[in-house]
C-alpha cells in the first residue's frame, strides 16, 4: 500500500476509528504517514487551544419559564400596525382580513432593559406614526418589526442598528409587501423578513430619513437618542383620546383567579365598529369593543378595569394604563372558538391577539382563500 | 444529566430546570462555535440566544434516533449562522470585525489558516476536533451519510495542512 493510499485512513485513525490491516501496516512502518499523523495532532491541539480563548468568559444567564403567552398568533384584519419583540414572536402569524381601523403594538424588548435607546418614529404610507425602540447597545439584534396593512397589502418591515458612527447611527432596514390573495385575505408574518436583503442607510437623529419599502411604499423615520426604553411603546399618554379604546397588557381574572396573561400586548386606537379579539386554546377567544356585539356582555369600565359576569362568574380583565374615556366596554366570549374554524390551516393550539372589523362577527364571514 | 431522550421529554414539557442546565452547559461551546462560523461574537451569541429560544419555544424537531440532542442544536446553530451570511451583502463577508477579533485573540499560524477555509470545511474541523463530535453527529448535523465524513474530514485537514505548513513555508 503507498502513502496516498493510505492517506484518508491516517485521518480516521486519528480520529480512532478502525482502518483496514494494510493500512495499519503501512502507517505503522512510514515515516511519512507517521509525521502525517503528528501534524494532525498538533493542528487538533492548536485548535482547541483557540477554542479556549473562543469561549466566552461569561454567557449570558437567562431564565426559561414556561409561558402560554411565548407563542402568541397574532391575528389582524384591518388596517393596523403591530409591533413584536423579534426573539418572543418569531414565528408570528399574521392575517388580515377586510378593512378595519386601529394600531396594535407589541412592547419591544424588555422595557427593564437599561441603557440608552435610540425612538424611531415610522411613519408607514399614510398609517399613523409608531415608536419603534431599539437598545444601541444591542447592536445587530433585535430589530424592531412592524406589520402594517397598506393599500397594495401587508408590509413587513424590520429596523436594525447596525452600528453607530458618531451622532450618526448605521441603520438596517429590510422590507417585504405580501399581497392580498383571494377572498381578501393577507397573511404574513414577522419572520418574512428573514432572509431578506437588508439595505444600510445612514440616519442622523433629528433628521427625517425617507426610504422605499418593497411596493415602492414609502416610509418616513425620524427618531432622537433617550437615556431609556419607554415603559410602553406606542403610547406615551396615560389618557386616553376620545371614542377609541387602547389594551395594555391585559390580565384575565376570573372568581379572582389568574387565568390569562397577555403581558406585552398593546393594541390602540381601536374605534367603534372594532374591537380586540384574544384568543388561548385553554379559554376560548374574547373580544371587547367599545361597541355591542351579538352574544356579547356589557362589562364596567373603571379606568384600567373591565369587570362583567359570564355565567355566573365575575371576570375581570387588568390592563397596564386606562382603557378609554367610556365607562363601558363590551365583552364576547366564544370558548368554543377555534381559529381553524375562521382560516384554513390556523393552529388551534397557540394562542393569539389582534383585532376585528365587528361586522365579521355579525356576519359570520368565513376568512377562506 | 439525564441521557438524551430523558432531557429531551423534559424539556419538551417545560421543565425550566433541566433546559437552563442544558442551557448552561452548551451554550458558552455553541456560541464559541459560532463565532468562528460568522466572526462577530456580538453576532453569535444572537444566534446562539436564538437558537435556545427556538428549541425552548418549538420544541418537537430531535429525533434521538437520527442524532444526539447536541449534535441537533449545534445543527439548528449552525443553519441559523448560514442563513446569518446568506442575508449579508458581500461586502460584508470580508469585512473587519471578524479579522480584528479573531486575530487579536487566536494569533497563531493554525488559526489563521482555519480562518481562510470554507465554512463547511471550518465547521468539520472545529465540531470533530473541539467539540470531539462523534462521526454519527457529523453526518447529522451536515446531513451527510458517515462514509462521507470521514472522507471529508480527511479533505479538511489536509487543507488546513497545506495552509498551514505553506504559511510555515514563507
Amino acid at each position: 500500500m503507498k502513502c496516498d493510499d493510505c492517506a484518508e485512513f491516517v485521518s480516521a485513525l486519528f480520529d480512532g476509528e478502525k482502518i483496514p490491516r494494510a493500512a495499519a501496516e503501512h502507517i505503522g512502518a512510514c515515516e511519512r504517514c507517521k509525521s502525517r499523523l503528528t501534524e494532525y495532532a498538533e493542528m487538533g491541539a492548536e485548535l482547541r487551544r483557540i477554542a479556549s480563548l473562543a469561549l466566552p468568559e461569561t454567557t449570558h444567564v437567562r431564565t426559561w419559564k414556561q409561558e402560554k403567552q411565548a407563542k402568541l398568533n397574532w391575528w389582524r384584519k384591518g388596517w393596523q400596525t403591530m409591533r413584536i419583540p423579534r426573539f418572543a414572536f418569531a414565528l408570528l402569524v399574521v392575517a388580515v382580513v377586510g378593512l378595519t381601523s386601529g394600531l396594535i403594538v407589541v412592547r419591544v424588548r424588555a422595557a427593564q432593559m437599561p441603557g440608552p435607546a435610540l425612538i424611531l418614529n415610522i411613519k408607514t404610507a399614510n398609517i399613523k406614526p409608531v415608536l419603534c425602540p431599539l437598545l444601541t447597545q444591542e447592536q445587530h439584534s433585535a430589530p424592531c418589526v412592524l406589520v402594517q396593512p397598506v393599500q397594495s397589502g401587508m408590509l413587513v418591515s424590520g429596523y436594525r442598528i447596525l452600528g453607530l458612527d458618531g451622532g450618526r447611527v448605521r441603520l438596517g432596514v429590510r422590507t417585504i409587501l405580501k399581497p392580498v390573495v383571494k377572498g381578501g385575505v393577507t397573511v404574513g408574518s414577522i419572520s418574512d423578513i428573514d432572509g431578506l436583503a437588508e439595505t444600510e442607510y445612514s440616519f442622523q437623529p433629528g433628521e427625517t430619513l425617507r426610504v422605499e419599502g418593497e411596493g415602492s411604499i414609502p416610509i418616513t423615520i425620524t427618531g432622537q437618542f433617550t437615556d431609556h426604553l419607554p415603559t410602553i411603546a406606542g403610547e406615551n399618554s396615560i389618557d386616553p383620546e376620545p371614542d377609541v379604546m387602547r389594551i395594555v397588557s391585559p390580565l384575565l381574572l376570573k372568581n379572582k383567579k389568574e387565568i390569562f396573561d397577555f403581558d406585552g400586548f398593546i393594541s390602540t386606537d381601536i374605534e367603534k365598529g372594532y374591537g380586540v379579539d384574544i384568543y388561548a386554546p385553554e379559554i376560548g377567544r374574547y373580544v371587547l369593543a367599545l361597541s355591542p356585539m351579538p352574544g356579547a356582555v356589557e362589562g364596567k369600565l373603571q379606568q384600567s378595569r373591565i369587570s362583567f359576569n359570564v355565567n355566573g362568574d365575575s371576570y375581570v380583565f387588568l390592563m397596564a394604563i386606562p382603557v378609554a374615556r367610556a365607562d363601558k366596554v363590551w365583552v364576547l366570549h366564544e370558548p368554543d372558538f377555534r381559529p381553524s374554524q375562521l382560516t384554513p390551516g390556523a393552529r388551534d393550539d397557540q394562542s393569539f391577539a389582534g383585532s376585528i372589523a365587528l361586522n365579521h362577527l355579525y356576519d359570520k364571514v368565513p376568512l377562506t382563500n | 444529566m439525564a441521557n438524551d431522550q430523558e432531557l429531551w421529554d423534559q424539556i419538551c414539557q417545560g421543565n425550566a430546570q433541566a433546559f437552563t442546565a442544558f442551557y448552561c452547559e452548551q451554550a458558552p461551546r455553541l456560541q464559541a462555535f459560532l463565532r468562528q462560523l460568522v466572526g462577530s461574537p456580538q453576532v453569535a451569541e444572537d444566534i446562539m440566544q436564538e437558537t435556545f429560544t427556538r428549541i425552548w419555544q418549538r420544541p418537537g424537531g430531535f429525533r434521538p434516533e437520527r442524532g444526539t440532542l447536541r449534535a441537533y442544536v449545534y445543527g439548528i446553530g449552525r443553519k441559523r449562522a448560514t442563513d446569518w451570511w446568506r442575508n449579508q451583502r458581500p461586502e460584508d463577508a470580508d469585512d473587519g470585525e471578524f479579522n480584528a477579533v479573531s486575530s487579536s485573540e487566536t494569533a497563531s499560524v493554525v488559526g489563521d489558516a482555519l480562518r481562510r477555509l470554507p465554512e463547511e470545511t471550518r465547521t468539520l474541523l472545529w465540531l470533530r476536533e473541539v467539540e470531539g463530535q462523534s462521526y454519527a453527529e457529523l453526518a447529522e448535523i451536515l446531513g451527510v451519510p458517515v462514509g462521507t465524513v470521514r472522507s471529508r474530514l480527511f479533505a479538511a485537514r489536509e487543507a488546513l495542512r497545506k495552509i498551514w505548513k505553506g504559511a510555515g513555508d514563507t
